[in-house]
């Protein structure tokens, strides 16, 4: 019986060490990065291939790998269906110059779904391009030809026009961790559908997290009809670094 | 029936008309389009704005047709009912040079611009009247902020009538604009790189510096300094370029505060790669010259004195070697009388009675010495001569300028080190057992290394028997020039280390000195670098191991033993002295043997044919670059 017992003990002992030591969620391994050239080597090889653009669908339609699919970080569940069948296909993810983040969740939907073979595109679209790739553009949006607001400028603009709007396109966490007070959230991803809620006569302000991807969303709201639409230069990150430096 | 005759013609050209207008007219519209001479005037009928109007008919495209770019509109009764939709139109198949280059261009890389985000005065576009570069600046400065570029320094000029000054494109390019990662060290190493070859072309050029009334010496003596040398080796990662202290586009005079070389902006330029310096680091002269009394008074007068210490130390060895080396030549070829033994052979020396006159302790310290002072000439040489051909190639010898600044950090420490071991051991033969009676006469005396009246007339006695005067003086243990290299070291010490240390941490120093003393620093520890080199390479080599009757090495200094014969022609007033003192017995010592002398071979040729051919590629840097 003690014999028996002391067996129990050590089992138990033994579940808590692997609990320990390979902690729940250690298998999820980060995914592997991949360069334009390998992809192209692989599609040369006549692999099945499914480029994957996480940014909005703004940014999608107006640049993308030819024949990706456009499924943004956060769009698990509405647009989850729009994978492909076959799970032995590669999925490469990619995003503009910035890293796909790692908590993207239609990654992690994918895996959830049976798709083995993920890969994410080193460097992003960006890299894609400089190494001389194509791309296509179904909807390109025209590009407005206004001078972006400077942090410094921020201030004197919104007293010179009090009735200004400030729309932070990032995601709701990044807006909930830090935002410029009396900025309102509206996400890039979700813009093409939200934008009509926006009010048509005031002066709109459009802010991201470094400013890489304000210029397109204003762009996109001139093209809508909006008027007085600027963006902040920097973004968020020049917004912080000026408040801290008093520099932009 | 002429009547009848005419209404029938009359249907039959009623009947042609609406054909064309069901089927024919939108072809021939197409068709029209296409004819240069048509102009496009149909399309107008539909796209009536003064633009096409007016404006497109005197454009830079006003001799083309609306088809000549819009291709895909092949059915024009679909392309007004909406279903036809025109593509974007590609540029590239006329501006196909542009339309490669773009693919590079940041504008397209990172934002996804098409050519008419930029041009979208496309239909009207013309050159303009104020100009290109005016053009450039107004295009640009439509997205970018204009309170940056547009009313400061160059387009302050430019916009006043200066063609001379430089539009955004002159230094970003035009189509072809590169695009830099800030996260990519590379990237940003390779912007500092392009920028400050931009700023180049225009500051370095002579003729533009005359016309605009400036001093091509900024680039100069931006090339002078440390910045300046590891920039142009090619390693930019580390340093300053003209970017990283000018802002960017904030070239005003320095008393303005919207300066990047305002005091207070400099510091917080300074800041991004120094960290932790006294305000006072800000004087720091990124654009020294030494050649400017008024300017740096302190910098021109010890450039004067260290260019004054290299010429008469040099005149004097190098003359006396001169000499030397004749009288010997002389001795040995026409007299056969040399005043030395004949030439060492290793060989040989097993078979002769040797005395040991190095402990195995200073043969480690020379080996030590020598390994960490090639070490420092073959680090430090290519930084001060950046632009000569081999500076490259010894430089990428090391892994870069960075590495080669960590091997030169620690050859640098090795030989402080050794520096502190010798003055430890000379303290020690000064005060042995801290016993201060007699230390004067232990200074002056024969073991000593420190000069004394006797080396004085052994200089003057040496002078008489170059020109066949009088004998060769009769040496002790050390003689002058063995004394002076031994000496020069003290000097040579605090001047290279001194500044070599202030190099290193300029931070630091700024909390003692103001930064201007950098500039001083650089310029000691860069010509007492040559002085050190070229000194042990011509000199004490020539002194040392070159000479006729030496040639081509006097390895005592490796194997630690001394030939008794060699002692006695060459150290005459020592062997009498160890003779008196019966202390030659005990010294002597069995030939080195055969691994010793292998070792002192190798290493010592080695070591020699390194340091001339170092002194050819020096010579040759220093003459021609």
């Amino acid at each position: 019986m003690r014999y028996k017992m002391r067996i129990i003990k050590l089992f138990i002992i033994a579940i808590f060490l692997f609990m320990f030591l390979f902690p729940a969620g250690a298998d999820q391994k980060p995914l592997p990065r991949i360069e334009p050239r390998a992809v192209l080597r692989m599609m040369d090889n006549r692999e099945n291939i499914v480029f994957i653009n996480v940014l909005s669908f703004l940014e999608c339609m107006d640049s993308r790998i030819p024949a990706s699919l456009c499924i943004a970080c956060e769009e698990i569940g509405e647009k989850t269906g729009a994978l492909p069948r076959d799970r032995n296909a590669k999925l490469v993810f990619y995003g503009g110059n910035n890293p796909v983040e790692a908590g993207c969740d239609i990654i992690r939907e994918a895996q959830r779904a049976g798709f083995v073979n993920l890969y994410i595109l080193k460097g992003g679209l960006t890299a894609w391009k400089r190494a001389g790739y194509e791309v296509e553009s179904p909807n390109h949006i025209p590009r407005v030809q206004e001078a972006a607001l400077k942090p410094g400028n921020l201030k004197p603009w919104l007293n010179s026009s009090p009735t200004a709007l400030m729309i932070d396109l990032r995601s709701p966490a990044a807006y909930q961790s830090h935002h410029i007070t009396g900025a309102i959230n509206m996400p890039l991803v979700s813009l093409h559908r939200t934008y009509q809620d926006l009010p048509w006569d005031r002066p709109l302000l459009v802010i991201d997290g470094d400013g890489s991807r304000s210029f397109l969303a204003a762009s996109y709201l001139r093209r809508k009809g909006f008027e007085n639409v600027r963006r902040l230069e920097g973004g968020m990150a020049a917004w912080q670094t000026w408040n801290k430096r008093g520099t932009p | 029936m002429r009547n009848r005759g005419r209404r029938g013609y009359g249907l039959c050209f009623a009947l042609i008309v609406c054909l064309a207008i069901e089927g024919i007219w939108p072809a021939g519209i197409v068709r029209a389009a296409g004819d240069p001479s048509g102009g496009g005037r149909s399309c107008q009928s539909c796209h009536a704005d003064a633009v096409f109007k007016a404006g497109f008919q005197s454009s830079a495209h006003g001799r083309n047709t609306c088809a000549s770019c819009h291709t895909d509109i092949t059915d024009l009764g679909r392309h007004m009912t909406g279903e036809n939709k025109p593509s974007p139109v590609n540029c590239g198949s006329c501006h196909r040079d542009i339309a490669s280059r773009f693919r590079k261009d940041v504008h397209y890389v990172k934002h996804n611009f098409q050519c008419q985000d930029c041009h979208q005065d496309i239909h009207s576009i013309r050159k303009s009247r104020d100009g290109f570069k005016v053009a450039a600046v107004e295009n640009c400065s439509q997205c970018h902020s204009r309170e940056d570029y547009t009313h400061l320094g160059h387009s302050g000029a430019l916009l006043k009538g200066n063609g001379d000054a430089a539009a955004c494109t002159d230094c970003h390019g035009l189509h072809n604009t590169p695009y830099y990662d800030p996260s990519l060290e590379r990237d940003k190493a390779a912007a500092r790189e392009n920028y400050t070859r931009r700023c180049r072309s225009c500051h370095a050029d002579a003729k533009m510096a005359k016309r605009n009334r400036f001093s091509t010496k900024t680039v100069a003596s931006y090339d002078e300094t440390y910045h300046g040398k590891v920039l142009n080796i090619g390693f930019p990662q580390r340093v300053a370029g003209c970017a990283d202290c000018h802002l960017g586009h904030n070239i005003l005079p320095k008393n303005d505060i919207r300066s990047g070389m305002h005091r207070d902006n400099m510091k917080t330029a300074c800041k991004v790669c120094h960290k932790g310096f006294h305000d006072r680091f800000v004087a720091f002269e990124a654009h020294p010259d030494p050649l400017d009394p008024k300017r740096s008074p302190v910098l021109y007068w010890t450039n004067v004195f260290m260019i004054a210490l290299l010429g008469g130390t040099f005149a004097f060895f190098w003359l006396h070697t001169l000499l030397w080396w004749r009288r010997t030549y002389c001795d040995k070829c026409c007299e056969g009388k040399a005043g030395f033994i004949e030439k060492t052979v290793l060989p040989e020396c097993r078979e002769e009675m040797q005395i040991q006159r190095f402990p195995v302790r200073d043969r480690i310290m020379h080996v030590l010495l020598i390994l960490s002072f090639f070490t420092l000439v073959m680090t430090g040489f290519p930084i001060k001569y950046y632009d000569s051909p081999w500076a490259k190639i010894l430089i990428n010898f090391w892994g870069g300028a960075y590495r080669a600044g960590i091997f030169h950090r620690i050859a640098a420490l090795v030989l402080c080190g050794l520096f502190l071991y010798t003055l430890w051991l000379s303290l020690k033969f000064l005060f042995p057992k801290r016993e201060f009676r007699g230390s004067l006469q232990r200074l002056f005396g024969p073991d000593s290394l420190f000069p004394n009246f006797k080396d004085l007339k052994d200089i003057i006695g040496m002078f008489k028997w170059f020109f066949g005067k009088g004998d060769m003086p009769k040496f002790d243990r050390w003689t002058y020039w063995e004394k002076f290299d031994f000496l020069a070291v003290f000097w040579g010490m605090t001047a290279i280390g001194g500044s070599g240390f202030m190099l290193w941490f300029p931070e630091a120093f700024s909390y003692l000195f103001p930064g201007w003393m950098i500039n001083v620093a650089t310029v000691v520890h860069s010509e007492e670098a040559f002085l050190a080199a070229i000194f042990i390479f011509t000199v004490h080599f020539f002194n040392n191991h070159l000479v006729p009757n030496k040639f081509p090495l006097e390895p005592n200094i490796f194997t630690g033993r001394y030939r008794l014969d060699a002692l006695r022609h060459e150290r005459p007033l020592e062997y009498e002295r160890l003779v008196a003192e019966g202390r030659l017995d005990e010294m002597k010592r069995e030939g080195p043997g055969f691994w010793p002398q292998l070792f002192a071979a190798a290493f010592g040729l080695a070591s020699l044919l390194l340091g001339l051919l170092l002194t050819a590629l020096i010579f040759w840097a220093a003459l021609f670059y």
